[in-house]
């Protein structure tokens, strides 16, 4: 009698385990040894595998070069990147303007950026844009022998490796 | 009176480790439970970012500077300038040349456009008397925008008159 009505208490005590009080079985184990944890890296490079070559602009004129955006070097992650709209600084940057093409090939469609790349990039993967630089039709004649520095930002995000 | 809650002997209350959180506690925790797997199995995921950027400098040209002009007399009271200009003319652009005579700082005279070997008459140049200098401009025409170049080197011209003005080349 005794047994029985303390396993029935303690089957009541579980079934009323969410009102009142509740107990948890626990156990615990080790894990095996072996192998470790690190975590990894990853970067973004974005360099000009065709040179922007802006020397000596007339108005109205364009010129053009390639940008390869890549991760740098260790990376093991696919990865995603984001272009951004080139900026100007200097003498010149109210005169100019600039366009980013899809892919190396300097025509078509240029990109409205921001533009986002969201195909996964194999971890050594190459992706290039061609860079158009147009010196306005209307720059004045006070613009002769002025400089200005673009610069194209890129944003890279890993991925998981599979 | 016999108190209910009297122990009768032999029997205890079973003691179940753990406090008691009460019935709102536990649904509390179990909503957030359920809400924590939600959000970790869809939305949790952090990525590593990294930037970078690339970089050019564009410079604007300068429009060459013309050559001296060379003078040389043309009829009994005109004198002519010519030059060869050995710069190419950019892509879209009209390339014309303009002619400024100067007697000392003071400008007395501007033929625009001027073309290589015309002829300048006494009257161009205000008919001036004395010492001269003539140089030249060029000038680049990119549809609306026109881009001038620095003055060229000087050639001497001598304005005088004989009844007539007229002039030489000094």
């Amino acid at each position: 009698m005794r047994g029985r009505l303390i396993a029935a208490s303690a089957v009541v005590l579980t079934v009323l385990g969410g009102t009142a009080a509740y107990g948890a079985w626990s156990s615990s184990a080790a894990l095996a040894a072996g192998g470790n944890i690190a975590s990894g890296t990853f970067g973004v490079t974005a360099t000009w595998s065709t040179p922007l070559d802006t020397t000596g602009m007339y108005p109205g004129q364009t010129r053009t070069g390639v940008l390869a955006v890549a991760a740098s070097a260790g990376t093991t992650s696919r990865w995603v990147y984001t272009l951004g709209a080139p900026t100007f600084a200097g003498g010149l940057a109210a005169s100019m303007t600039a366009v980013v093409y899809p892919s190396a090939t300097c025509g078509g469609t240029a990109l409205t950026l921001p533009w986002t790349q969201a195909t996964l990039q194999a971890a050594s993967a190459t992706a290039q844009h061609c860079v158009a630089v147009t010196l306005g039709a209307s720059a004045p004649s006070t613009s002769q022998g002025k400089t200005v520095t673009v610069t194209v930002p890129v944003t890279g995000e890993n991925r998981s490796t599979t | 009176m016999r108190d209910a809650r009297a122990r009768r002997p032999g029997t205890h209350r079973a003691r179940v480790p753990g406090r008691a959180l009460g019935r709102g506690g536990l649904v509390v925790a179990a909503v957030s439970a359920a809400v924590a797997l939600v959000v970790g199995a869809g939305g949790a995921a952090a990525w590593w970012s990294a930037s970078a950027t690339a970089s050019a400098t564009a410079t604007a040209a300068t429009v060459p500077v013309p050559p001296t002009p060379t003078c040389s007399e043309s009829g009994l009271l005109n004198v002519k300038l010519s030059f060869t200009d050995p710069s190419t003319v950019p892509t879209g652009a009209t390339r014309t040349y303009s002619l400024v005579v100067r007697s000392g700082s003071t400008v007395v005279g501007t033929i625009d456009p001027y073309t290589s070997g015309t002829a300048v008459s006494p009257g161009q140049v205000g008919s001036t008397q004395g010492a001269m200098t003539a140089t030249l401009v060029t000038k680049l025409t990119f549809g609306s925008t026109v881009w001038t170049s620095a003055e060229s080197g000087g050639a001497g011209l001598q304005g005088a008159s004989f009844i007539f003005a007229y002039l030489n080349c000094s």
